[in-house]
């Protein structure tokens, strides 16, 4: 499911703030400055979050003619995660310590050797593994300062909230019942005039 | 209070806006008019989630053919459990998008949109924008009609007294009650 095809599921955002006016060179910059990077397997890092295009999610060579299309702002952000299934390495490092001992006639092995087997141990499987793959896409109606996202667990709005401000240098708002009344252009009186008000009880007396 | 506490303070107003939604819906048969959109269709379909809105209560998942008409669905709003989740139907302008709402975020889950007329990629991007933002306009006219009279003490109080009214249970029911396995 997706905002391009498909069956269509929205978080709506209200943008906080202003588009600078040199937008078109400061945006594109950084959005490249931001955008996926492939997990380096010799490296710690498990997950790699950043920005492909809308309708590409392999193309990180990003072009902004792509990028802006009329009003609208288009990406995709990709997330990709390593994760090395917990039984397998369990097991694999069982065996590995096992061979060491056998190999160096040792009963124990100290905790810096058990570091070091592990280490090379994970990073054989960090090269083995593939990553899991998520994307969730991204259209943003500038004129209107309204973003439409295709994510919707709590965990993956708060990365797409952190890495929309680290490219755009701008906050979002998700759409609820309460920003609703902030930034949805509603009199000034009205977020004030709700929290004044108490749930309703419709079924005074009639409950059976 | 921070944002957070300010969202969660309010997020009563999503269950009675599908409430609200649900009664004008049967009421007008169907119709609904905003001035941005003009009059158009709105029903509620082949589902609709309720709860006693409880932490961890129980939540009650009707489906079927038009559950909301059911006299299930209105003896468990009679018995405290307000919609939390509804599919929904527009339709307006000869289009059609069935979505689900979830009253808590206000958000869209799985819309169907119309079919695109267009052929152009291009052109394709931008009708189906444009879909979704018509839908989000709705929805938002919609509750946007919706805060207008539930802030003003007054106006409330008739749709107040319309839906009691909606929710008394006639003889009929009562007689069906008798006959029907009632939910816990």
């Amino acid at each position: 499911m997706g905002l391009l095809s498909g069956r269509s599921t929205t978080q709506a955002f209200y943008v906080l703030g202003e588009v600078p006016n040199n937008f078109h060179e400061t945006y594109f910059t950084n959005i490249q400055n931001n955008r996926f990077l492939e997990i380096d397997a010799y490296a710690d890092r498990d997950e790699s979050i950043g920005w492909t295009m809308i309708d590409d999610i392999l193309e990180t060579n990003l072009r902004w003619d792509k990028i802006l299309v009329s009003d609208y702002l288009t990406l995709t952000m990709r997330i990709d995660t390593l994760k090395i299934p917990g039984p397998i390495l369990k097991a694999t490092l069982k065996k590995a310590f096992r061979e060491y001992r056998e190999e160096h006639n040792k009963e124990h092995l100290s905790k810096m050797v058990k570091l070091e087997i592990q280490d090379r141990i994970m990073k054989e499987f960090r090269k083995k593994v593939l990553p899991t793959i998520r994307t969730y896409e991204v259209i943003w109606n500038m004129p209107e300062g309204k973003v439409y996202f295709s994510g919707t667990s709590t965990k993956v709005i708060d990365q797409f909230g952190e890495l929309f401000e680290r490219t755009f240098d701008l906050r979002l708002a998700a759409h609820s019942c309460y920003t609703a009344l902030l930034y949805g252009g509603f009199a000034q009186d009205i977020p004030e005039k709700v929290l004044q008000l108490e749930p309703m009880d419709f079924l005074q007396g009639i409950r059976m | 209070m921070d944002l957070v506490d300010l969202i969660k303070a309010t997020d009563f107003l999503g269950r009675e806006f599908l409430v609200w939604l649900w009664f004008r819906s049967e009421k007008n048969e169907g119709l609904f008019t905003l001035e941005e959109h003009g009059t158009f269709e709105l029903y509620f379909d082949d589902q609709l989630s309720l709860s006693d809105g409880e932490l961890g209560g129980e939540q009650h998942i009707l489906s079927g053919q038009e559950p909301a008409r059911t006299i299930e669905a209105k003896l468990a709003l009679r018995r405290g459990k307000y919609p939390i989740k509804a599919k929904l139907r527009v339709v307006k302008d000869q289009k059609e998008w069935i979505f689900l709402l979830n009253g808590d975020h206000l958000r869209v889950h799985s819309a169907k949109l119309p079919a695109l007329l267009t052929n152009e990629e291009d052109d394709q991007f931008h009708e189906r924008i444009s879909l979704i933002e018509e839908l989000e306009s709705v929805i938002a006219g919609l509750y946007a009609q919706f805060v207008q009279q539930r802030v003003d003490a007054g106006k409330w109080e008739e749709v107040t007294s319309a839906i009691h009214a909606w929710l008394m249970p006639s003889d009929a029911d009562r007689r069906r009650v008798a006959s029907v396995e009632l939910p816990a």
